[in-house]
């Protein structure tokens, strides 16, 4: 199987953990945050262009709101594969950390 | 409120621009969120910063979308391209070959128009400059009466008379003055002007004042030519010239070299006061029309409107009773290429040439492009599969279009590249032949890269249009079962481009043929009169005419010598007009206009002018000398005299008999008329003008040698100069024989060009039907059967452009020919020369490769499947 890109992985993980928030601005909030990096929002759509063209999240419409100027926003949702995606990558992180000391001891 | 916390229209647009997303809305109204809070929490100032941050964050994935993956497309694209090239090299060398023609062509003939339409340019007051020409209605010469020249006081009246008038200049045109400074003398030509002269033209002042240059009488400005030639690397300024060896001049400024796109052309200028004040010529009647006026008008001063006021302010200045002169004003820059006027001060051109040779110059481009039409259609064919395979692997029409598109543009670039490679070695020699001096200047002048870039991106546009779109619309499927044929619209349309090209070559064959025709009618033409043979000196040295008996005497005694006359003019420049008083039948006296000319005895005999009736001059005759008149039959027959020996004729004051009536002959260059002739005898050595000598072919340089020691020894350090009486009769029609000259090279060029075309295009149908042609061979067709098989059709094609063509070449050259009062008449057989021509060239190129084809073993073709 082929491997996602660092970016690919914060974004999905980022979803999975907005659960029902997940839309762009939010997206790209939440990652610009844990990071602590600068994200900006053309550069969080390349990897989710790229996860939703692989199947592993889905996106629809909401309906629209006034404080976008009457534009609906993009929700977007982990599919199955997804998920099982976000669970072999947290697989094989943990099976490299295996038996590794704390790095910041 | 809600409304001004939306982002602002133009970022708007700039980021929509930017974005490549399938939902842009969904982006947008991100942003829109973003920059909503943003604005509330830091304010106005703040919000715009960070919406230029998301703006160039923005822009390298764009770059990187739009650029990048196109240039991996562009890589693809350019491999598959010279692999074409590389596979099909005849071909590729015959349609970049083509085009590099086509481009050269056209470059050089817009370097050309370009130089023409350049004249007088270079004065900075261009736009306000206005010379005086006249409309004389009663008087026609020389098939025109409109004259350029005026009378002297005009230019002072009219600066006087109108506020309008800014500066007004009268010059002279002065040709063929003796110029002397110390040992060196040469023959120069220059003008005499106003002071007005330096602020109304723009030519560069290199020293001098340019002020007072003209101000007083015998000043002169020379230019710098000849101010090196006389004073090589000693100051000019200051310096006196002896000007026809008994004025001097002092030379009060140096300009710099005449441009050649100046229409009026001189090496000096001498202070009009001059001809005033020491050479006591009469510049103040009316009546004498031999200056030209040019005037400065007022910048807001429409010249139209000034134009009617003429009229009236000759009325009151001249009392011009008859009225028949109306004088009028032309625009400096329609001088070189729209004045059709008697005495034009130099030689000009006419804006239908211009036209002419515009038209020739595309429609040589138009035949490179339709060539490139031709093969890469009927090659690309060859590349179905290709674009097949594209197409299923996704791509689009659009992308089709624009690799064709790139192909054809990528080949057009090499074309020009080297067309303007050529054009530069080929310029001198052009130069030399068409007689200007045109130079491509690309670092100096950047309009000339622009044009020469549109030139080539509008024959890659024409050129890689048609076959774009036509190789781009195959469906697929059809192309990769091999089901495609080449389509019945398609035939059709290539064979009208065919029939186009065949138009074109065969009017360029008849065209040229007859102006081919006309020039060799003219030289063969027996215009009256002998030409070879015959040297002219033409003399300015007084001390030459005086001594010109005794020149005549030591001459005749050399046996190279058959004969030597003395004259006012030459047998094709009797151009003095003149009206005499001539004797009826009834008694009565009649007027007539007539052009006239001081001959001695030998003249009639050497220009072998055949007499009629009567006698020549004899010098034994008294009354022969001092009031005899030869004259044409021509005017016999205006008089219509029965008995024209004998008859009265009034000129001058003077009263003679007719003692001699003479052949007519050609007294002008054939543009014009034959008028009548009166001859007299050449009374006064100081009449002189010309000095012919009939020599005999062998020995020509002995005896220009002698003749040449001969006049030396009676001139004073007056250079010795010399023609021959065919090459100055040639000079009148220097401008036909140059256009036939150029028309010549191009239909060449473009005979060239659709042949390359037709060898590639029969060279391609012949591939194709290789096997076909095996099969039959094999079959048992014979050669010729073969043969027809592949030349039949574009002998169809040659005999209807022929058609189409004829017509329109008799039509068009036939107005060219009205230009010359003598003419042929373009018969029949010239057109079915021509047409049998382009038949026969056509062939010839189709031939070759049908021949090669329909003898080829059928075994090659096909034993391999």
């Amino acid at each position: 199987m082929k491997y996602l890109s660092r970016p690919e992985e914060m974004v999905l993980l980022t979803i999975h953990r907005l659960d029902e928030e997940a839309y762009g601005m939010n997206i790209r909030n939440q990652v610009s945050e844990l990071t602590g990096k600068y994200w900006s929002i053309g550069s969080i759509y390349v990897p989710l262009d790229r996860l939703e063209q692989k199947g592993f999240v889905q996106s629809h419409l909401a309906n629209p709101t006034p404080e976008r100027g009457g534009k609906s926003k993009r929700y977007y949702k982990l599919t199955e594969a997804g998920m099982k995606e976000l669970k072999e990558i947290k697989k094989i992180y943990s099976a490299f950390w295996e038996g590794l000391p704390d790095l910041s001891i | 409120m809600r409304k001004k916390s939306h982002i602002p229209f133009l970022e708007r647009i700039i980021l929509h621009f930017l974005i490549n997303h399938r939902h842009p809305e969904t982006i947008m109204s991100d942003y829109d969120e973003g920059f909503q809070n943003v604005l509330k929490e830091k304010g106005f100032f703040r919000s715009r910063i960070w919406l230029l941050t998301q703006i160039f964050s923005c822009i390298p994935p764009f770059v990187k979308n739009s650029f990048y993956w196109s240039s991996i497309m562009f890589r693809n694209y350019m491999k598959t391209a010279l692999r074409n090239v590389q596979r099909h090299r005849a071909f590729s060398i015959i349609n970049v070959s083509g085009l590099t023609i086509g481009i050269a062509c056209f470059i050089l003939i817009m370097l050309y128009v370009q130089f023409e339409f350049s004249y007088d340019n270079f004065h900075e007051k261009r736009d306000r400059i206005f010379r005086i020409y006249m409309h004389w209605e009663s008087l026609t010469y020389m098939s025109s009466n409109y004259y350029a020249v005026t009378a002297a006081p005009m230019a002072p009246a009219l600066k006087e008379e109108f506020p309008e008038v800014v500066k007004a200049v009268r010059i002279k045109n002065d040709d063929e003055s003796l110029i002397s400074y110390g040992e060196k003398s040469f023959y120069e030509t220059g003008i005499f002007a106003d002071e007005d002269f330096v602020d109304i033209f723009s030519f560069d002042f290199l020293s001098g004042d340019i002020n007072s240059a003209l101000t007083e009488p015998n000043s002169i400005i020379i230019s710098d030519k000849i101010a090196s030639k006389y004073f090589n690397d000693e100051e000019p300024l200051g310096k006196i010239l002896k000007y026809n060896e008994n004025i001097d001049l002092i030379v009060k400024g140096v300009l710099a070299d005449i441009p050649e796109n100046s229409h009026l052309k001189f090496e000096y200028i001498i202070s009009f006061l001059t001809l005033d004040k020491t050479l006591n010529r009469t510049i103040d009647r009316w009546g004498s029309q031999s200056y030209y006026t040019y005037i400065e008008l007022n910048e807001d001063c429409d010249y139209k409107e000034f134009e009617k006021k003429l009229p009236g302010f000759m009325g009151n200045y001249k009392g011009d009773s008859n009225g028949t002169m109306t004088f009028l004003l032309q625009p400096l820059y329609d001088i070189h290429l729209r004045s059709y006027f008697n005495f034009d001060p130099a030689e000009t051109s006419d804006i239908k040439y211009i036209y002419m040779f515009s038209i020739v110059a595309f429609v040589i481009m138009i035949i490179a492009c339709i060539n490139y039409m031709n093969l890469s259609t009927a090659q690309g064919i060859k590349r179905t599969a290709e674009i097949g395979i594209r197409k299923v692997v996704g791509a689009c029409r659009k992308q089709l279009i624009s690799q064709f598109m790139g192909e054809t543009f990528m080949l057009t670039i090499i074309a020009g590249a080297t067309a303007v490679c050529s054009v530069y070695l080929i310029l001198p020699y052009f130069n030399s032949f068409i007689g200007k001096e045109l130079m491509l200047n690309i670092s100096a002048n950047i309009s000339n890269v622009i044009w020469i870039f549109c030139i080539i991106l509008f024959v890659a546009v024409v050129s890689g249009s048609y076959s774009s779109l036509f190789l781009s619309s195959f469906t697929p499927i059809k192309v990769i079962k091999g089901k495609l044929k080449s389509g019945s619209s398609h035939h059709r349309f290539r064979s009208i481009l065919v029939i186009f090209q065949f138009c074109i070559t065969i009017f360029l064959i008849g065209g040229t043929t007859i102006v081919y025709k006309q020039m060799k009618y003219i030289k063969n033409k027996d215009m009256g009169f002998d030409r070879e043979h015959i040297l002219v000196v033409p003399v300015e040295d007084s001390l030459v005419k005086k001594s010109y008996n005794s020149i005549k005497n030591e001459l005749s005694n050399n046996h190279n010598i058959i004969e030597i006359s003395s004259s006012g003019s030459l047998p094709y420049n009797f151009t003095n007009r003149n009206i005499a008083q001539f004797e009826r039948e009834d008694g009565q006296f009649s007027q007539l206009p007539y052009f006239g000319g001081y001959i001695d005895s030998n003249f009639i005999n050497l220009f072998g002018l055949r007499l009629t009736e009567g006698r020549d001059f004899s010098l034994n005759i008294p009354e022969d000398i001092s009031k005899g008149f030869i004259v044409s039959e021509l005017l016999v027959e205006q008089m219509g005299w029965e008995a024209p020996l004998g008859k009265l004729v009034r000129i001058d004051n003077i009263e003679g008999e007719v003692i001699g009536v003479i052949r007519n002959f050609h007294h002008y260059s054939l543009h014009h008329e034959i008028k009548p002739v009166v001859m007299r005898y050449i009374k006064r050595n100081s009449w002189i003008q010309y000095i012919s000598v009939k020599i005999r072919p062998e020995n020509i340089e002995d005896s220009i040698e002698l003749i040449s020691n001969t006049i030396a020894q009676y001139s004073l350090n007056h250079p010795f100069s010399y023609f021959f009486m065919d090459d100055a009769f040639n000079d009148l029609y220097k401008s036909d024989q140059k256009l036939g000259k150029i028309f010549r090279i191009f239909t060449l060029l473009a005979i060239l060009i659709s042949c390359l075309g037709l060898f590639g295009l029969v060279s391609f149908i012949a591939e194709q039907k290789r096997k076909e042609i095996g099969i039959r061979k094999a079959l048992g067709a014979s050669a010729a059967k073969l043969i027809s098989i592949l030349s039949v059709e574009f002998l169809k094609y040659a005999v209807i452009a022929g058609l189409i063509a004829l017509p329109a070449a008799y039509y068009i050259m036939n107005s060219w020919l009205k230009n010359f009062t003598y003419r042929i008449e373009p018969g029949i057989e010239i057109f079915v020369f021509s047409a049998g021509l382009g038949v026969l060239i056509s062939m010839m190129t189709v031939g070759y490769k049908s021949i090669m084809s329909a003898v080829s073993n059928p075994v090659d073709s096909l034993r391999d499947e």
